[in-house]
């Protein structure tokens, strides 16, 4: 099988970002100055530069929307209710040991499958900070910046990490786990201003107040 | 240097003379579709915010599939808000007239456009050489209020078709294979364009087998160029195509894949991955509970007379529910009156409603424990269709057919 890479895709707007190719074209975009955050929601707080400190989910590849959230769950009332129902199918017990600021580290393709926007609006739910996998599904990435969820392409360190243990997400520089730096595409800096407003209708709102 | 159908399709919806892949481009949608899986989620949005305007109803369609006819209070509630929005706005509504993305071909579908959708399957629409995407609610609301979006232009991927399928082979079990080949994020982001001698003999309604699944491949879009065979498709549900799109031979595309037709055999997506591939004689006598034939990949009518000259005559096996849902109304009611939903009903199938049914895995025909279902749906996830602990197997309609009567997986003869 012939698995190609993500070719073409340097801009990190639609579908991920190949990492090489972002980082060279964009350097860092640095707006604020290393706040450190440890077990807090993402919203308002993934400026470059800005460090998480991060408890490590191990998934592998392939994660796709109906393992996110299964169909039977899709027709309750809020994605609150929707939350204990993550990650079901792989793992049940997941989405009840997660905790506010954890990250989760998969492998490629994550996100593939549905257009379900309810997929990212959960993973923001339970707190998670932030998504690193190898790959993502287009869809799913589009849909991750629009609901505030921050995701980052890095291709060595989804085979290196072991779960429960610690990482620190330098956002748009690096990723430093068990002393070593894994590099990071950075997002470009739009992106970054609509996941710090939690999305694309509060970013809207913000900028000109049409929406 | 020349320019892909899909760069022509983003270049003009962009109201520039070129663009390259890489670019990002605001572009004015030419059509925009939701369903009820989150139309809901739209209005809720839409309703919170502080100048609500649709830019374009005339543009919009929405169409109740996922859900129907509603299986409880909450989705009779969630399809209210669609329903109700749809009228108060003029939007062009549809509700238990089919799967979404085969009332689309039916009726709006034009060459050339540039249409979004709320499903991953829009991809469905390059059958008719139409660029169609699926995006999320959130996107979906912000080109329903600016009537624009903007759109990373796409690497192509040229998928070289040559040659004929065999006798008992169908769209299905190629677009499998393609797939099988590529891999599940093979083509991540990129479109997929289908060519050669091999793509022009497909129908229209092949074509849309192939591209509908383009985004299990990763990929943005599936295309053909529209042909005399996409004309003659739009003649016939009284369309004209307005702006055909096809490539400059000097088109850049960023990797070539050849497949022979002829070379094609009857084959499977095993549990739990689409690109999981294996050929129905490797994976015969798999046990089997339930059988599926319909979705919008494959519930055409092509599709159900395959299905039903296989049963013709014989019997669903006792211990399996075979369960029949046309693409469309209209797809219903022609095998009605080519007596297939006879024969489907004479050898014990449950023939059910024009919707998205068994491939969305809440509606209808959902499977138990450790239960086993083949399938002509789109996907084969680990519990897509039920339970985490049942499996689906995709296939041909001939493939399924045949497995509803012997109740095992079995290839037709």
């Amino acid at each position: 099988m012939a698995k190609g890479a993500c070719a073409g895709m340097g801009f990190a707007h639609d579908g991920g970002a190949t990492g090489t190719e972002a980082n060279s074209g964009m350097g860092n975009v640095g707006m604020e100055n290393g706040n450190t955050i440890k077990g807090a929601p993402v919203d308002g707080a993934a400026g470059a530069g800005d460090v998480i400190h991060a408890r490590i989910w191990a998934l592998g590849d392939d994660i796709d929307t109906d393992i996110i959230i299964p169909t039977e769950y899709l027709a309750m009332k809020t994605v609150e209710d929707m939350k204990p129902y993550a990650f079901s199918p792989l793992r049940p017990e997941l989405a009840g040991m997660i905790a506010p600021g954890d990250v989760i580290v998969a492998g490629k393709n994550f996100g593939c499958g549905s257009s379900r926007e309810q997929a990212p609006e959960i993973i923001k739910a339970l707190g998670v900070a932030c998504v690193v996998a190898k790959s993502f599904a287009r869809i799913f990435f589009r849909n991750a910046i629009n609901n505030g969820l921050l995701l980052i392409e890095q291709g060595d360190l989804p085979d290196a990490v072991r779960e429960g243990d610690g990482l620190d997400i330098v956002v748009n520089r690096e990723i430093i786990y068990r002393g070593r730096s894994y590099p990071i595409a950075p997002l470009p800096e739009n992106m970054l201003d609509i996941i710090k407003a939690g999305g694309l209708v509060n970013a809207m709102r913000r900028k000109n107040g049409q929406c | 240097m020349g320019m892909t159908m899909a760069e022509k399709i983003i270049a003009a919806a962009a109201g520039v003379p070129a663009v390259s892949p890489g670019e990002i481009h605001t572009v004015r949608l030419d059509r925009m579709m939701s369903n009820d899986g989150t139309t809901h989620l739209t209005v809720d949005m839409f309703n919170k915010l502080k100048h609500p305007v649709v830019a374009e109803p005339g543009r919009l369609v929405f169409i109740a599939d996922h859900n129907v006819p509603s299986d409880s209070a909450k989705t009779a509630a969630s399809q209210k808000k669609m329903r109700d929005f749809a009228k108060l706005y003029g939007i062009d509504y549809y509700e238990g007239r089919g799967v979404c993305h085969q009332i689309m071909m039916e009726n709006y579908v034009c060459p050339g456009e540039l249409i979004f959708g709320a499903d991953s399957h829009t991809c469905t629409y390059g059958a008719l050489g139409a660029f169609g995407t699926g995006v999320g609610c959130t996107d979906f609301l912000y080109g329903m209020v600016t009537g624009k979006s903007w759109v990373m232009v796409p690497e192509s991927v040229r998928i070289e078709l040559c040659g004929r399928l065999p006798d008992g082979v169908y769209a299905r079990d190629l677009m499998l294979t393609i797939i099988g080949t590529v891999g599940a994020n093979g083509c991540n982001y990129q479109a997929m364009e289908f060519c050669g001698d091999g793509a022009g003999a497909l129908s229209v309604d092949e074509r849309m087998v192939l591209c509908n699944m383009a985004v299990e491949a990763g990929a943005k879009t599936g295309l053909f160029g529209p042909d005399e065979k996409a004309t003659e498709y739009l003649a016939a549900h009284g369309r004209k195509a307005k702006k055909p799109v096809f490539s400059d031979p000097d088109a850049h595309y960023i990797k070539t894949y050849s497949f022979d037709l002829g070379q094609v055999r009857p084959v499977v997506a095993k549990p739990d991955f689409v690109d999981n591939l294996d050929s129905v004689d490797e994976v015969a006598g798999t046990h089997i509970d339930e059988a599926f034939l319909g979705s919008c990949n494959n519930g055409r009518i092509d599709d159900l007379r395959v299905g039903a000259e296989v049963v013709r005559g014989k019997k669903v096996a006792p211990h399996v529910r075979f369960l029949v849902s046309p693409a469309s109304a209209t797809v219903y009611r022609q095998a009605l009156d080519e007596g297939l939903i006879d024969t489907f009903l004479e050898a014990g199938a449950i023939v059910v409603n024009s919707n998205c049914s068994v491939c969305w895995g809440a509606c209808q025909g959902v499977i138990g424990e450790n239960e086993v279902l083949i399938s002509t749906g789109t996907r084969n996830f680990k519990g897509r269709a039920g339970h985490p602990s049942s499996q689906v197997y995709l296939a041909s309609a001939a493939t399924v057919a045949a497995s509803a009567v012997a109740g095992a997986i079995a290839k037709a003869v």
